[in-house]
């Protein structure tokens, strides 16, 4: 096995450990919640197709991925394509359910895996350009996602800080906002509200254009960034930002000794 | 010591800019060549630009559909802020009421997390537009926002929470992104042997 087959091994694997970490770090909060679904089940809603309001059908996309912690761990070429492509299945099994529907953890989950997929499909390529193209898809893809959460927010209600004021200092129960309401006055909650709110669209927008920065440079940046959502928001952020923190290392470890 | 020409003879980026900078700000000696570097060495780093520029770059038939891919969805995602019909579509979207359950699919692909002001209201009576538009509380109604699709108020949370009473609850949703506003009103029927039933509804008229 010669040094470039190794790497691209060693990074699939860092990957797909950043993912399924990332998949499966909320396991717990998802099985009472499954429970739910099963003791109160939705019988019936005009878009969906009957499978896909089952809960057994969002339980066997969540678990299918298990398979990966043994395939992954392969050098053969088909069993990591097999591991990336049973990812994308899973995250698109979750994304199409109407019980699970709405976390963004199977969506950010299913584009690292279509990078995964990338990776495994080019596993055997030697040409020099492989590393460049595989750090163009991830910049490309990190870019995307966050200029969904750009977009979304630029709006009067974003931008006055009233949704943030109101999904956090108003309606969150857990620490610290309890104690924010208390020690704030509501004049300084919604400044506070406002500072948060453009700091995130500014961050995000500048997360954005990833793809036009240089790559050792954007990937650093995005990894440090997207920690700090995942430190200073709440620990079950990592199902979402996880696989792409998982990515952008990746990308740097890959990108680390070549000379630009 | 001779300047070299191209970036890639100076070594990295770092290099350049230790052995460079000062240099020219000591003698300005090589302030052309200097800033010449220092640009190109940042254009070097750039994935995208080295595979517009270089010729001989060329990516794989897979990795220029992924490409194709994440840019489409780019371009969908700047068409929410400037195309009114593509961000009806995607406010549809949150609130399970797409033109088809194919079209909701590809939309799913999107990243659309913290997006638009959602708001969801929840009642045993039906309610009037007015009433959600006038901003002041609502008797016996729950009114709390969401970060994203308001309608995983019945699909996510606790669904337990519909069976009490006569299992009848109405189910108001507003999503607002810049000039645009979409309503939506269900009624929500929980049996407890039958599970939950979800319809939409034209709002009650005055």
């Amino acid at each position: 096995m010669n040094q470039r087959d190794s790497m691209t091994t060693r990074l699939f694997r860092l990957v797909s450990a950043g993912w399924l970490i990332g998949w499966y770090i909320k396991a717990q909060h998802l099985y009472w919640i499954y429970l739910d679904f099963v003791d109160y089940p939705i019988r019936h809603h005009a878009l969906f197709p009957h499978p896909c309001l089952d809960a057994r059908m969002a339980l066997t996309a969540y678990t299918l991925p298990l398979i990966s912690l043994v395939t992954m761990w392969s050098r053969h070429r088909n069993m990591m394509v097999l591991t990336s492509v049973m990812m994308v299945l899973s995250s698109v099994g979750m994304l199409i359910n109407a019980n699970t529907f709405n976390d963004a953890t199977w969506v950010t989950s299913f584009w690292v895996a279509l990078w995964l997929l990338w990776l495994s499909v080019n596993e055997a390529r030697t040409d020099a350009t492989v590393r460049l193209e595989g750090t163009l898809i991830a910049q490309a893809m990190i870019g995307m996602i966050f200029l969904g959460g750009a977009v979304g927010k630029l709006t009067e209600q974003y931008w006055s800080g009233e949704a943030i004021y109101n999904i956090y200092f108003q309606q969150k129960t857990t620490w610290p906002y309890p104690f924010l309401r208390e020690f704030l006055t509501d004049g300084q909650r919604l400044l506070l509200s406002l500072l948060i709110a453009r700091g995130s669209i500014g961050i995000e927008l500048f997360l954005a254009l990833t793809p036009l920065l240089p790559a050792r440079f954007s990937l650093i940046v995005a990894s440090v960034i997207m920690a700090s959502f995942v430190l200073f928001s709440h620990w079950m952020l990592y199902s979402v930002m996880g696989c792409l923190i998982a990515l952008a290392v990746g990308c740097l470890y890959w990108n680390w000794n070549v000379a630009e | 010591m001779n300047v070299p020409k191209r970036p890639e003879e100076a070594g990295s980026l770092a290099l350049q800019i230790a052995i460079y900078c000062p240099r020219s700000i000591d003698s300005m000696k090589y302030p052309k060549v200097t800033w010449r570097l220092l640009f190109a060495g940042w254009l070097n780093a750039i994935p995208l630009l080295t595979f517009i520029r270089d010729r001989r770059a060329t990516m794989s038939r897979f990795g220029a559909l992924l490409v194709g891919l994440v840019s489409l969805a780019a371009l969908i995602l700047v068409g929410v802020a400037v195309m009114p019909p593509v961000r009806a579509e995607v406010m549809k979207k949150f609130h399970l009421r797409a033109r088809s359950y194919g079209a909701w699919c590809a939309l799913q692909l999107l990243p659309s997390m913290y997006n638009f002001a959602n708001e969801v209201w929840i009642t045993g009576t039906p309610l009037r537009r007015e009433q959600l538009e006038q901003g002041r509380e609502i008797p016996n109604t729950a009114h709390f926002w969401t970060n994203h699709y308001p309608i995983q108020v019945l699909t996510y949370w606790e669904r337990q929470l519909y069976y009490r009473g006569n299992g009848l609850t109405y189910v108001y949703l507003r999503s607002r992104y810049r000039d645009s506003t979409l309503y939506s009103a269900l009624r929500v029927t929980a049996i407890p042997e039958e599970g939950m039933r979800c319809e939409y509804l034209p709002f009650a008229e005055d």
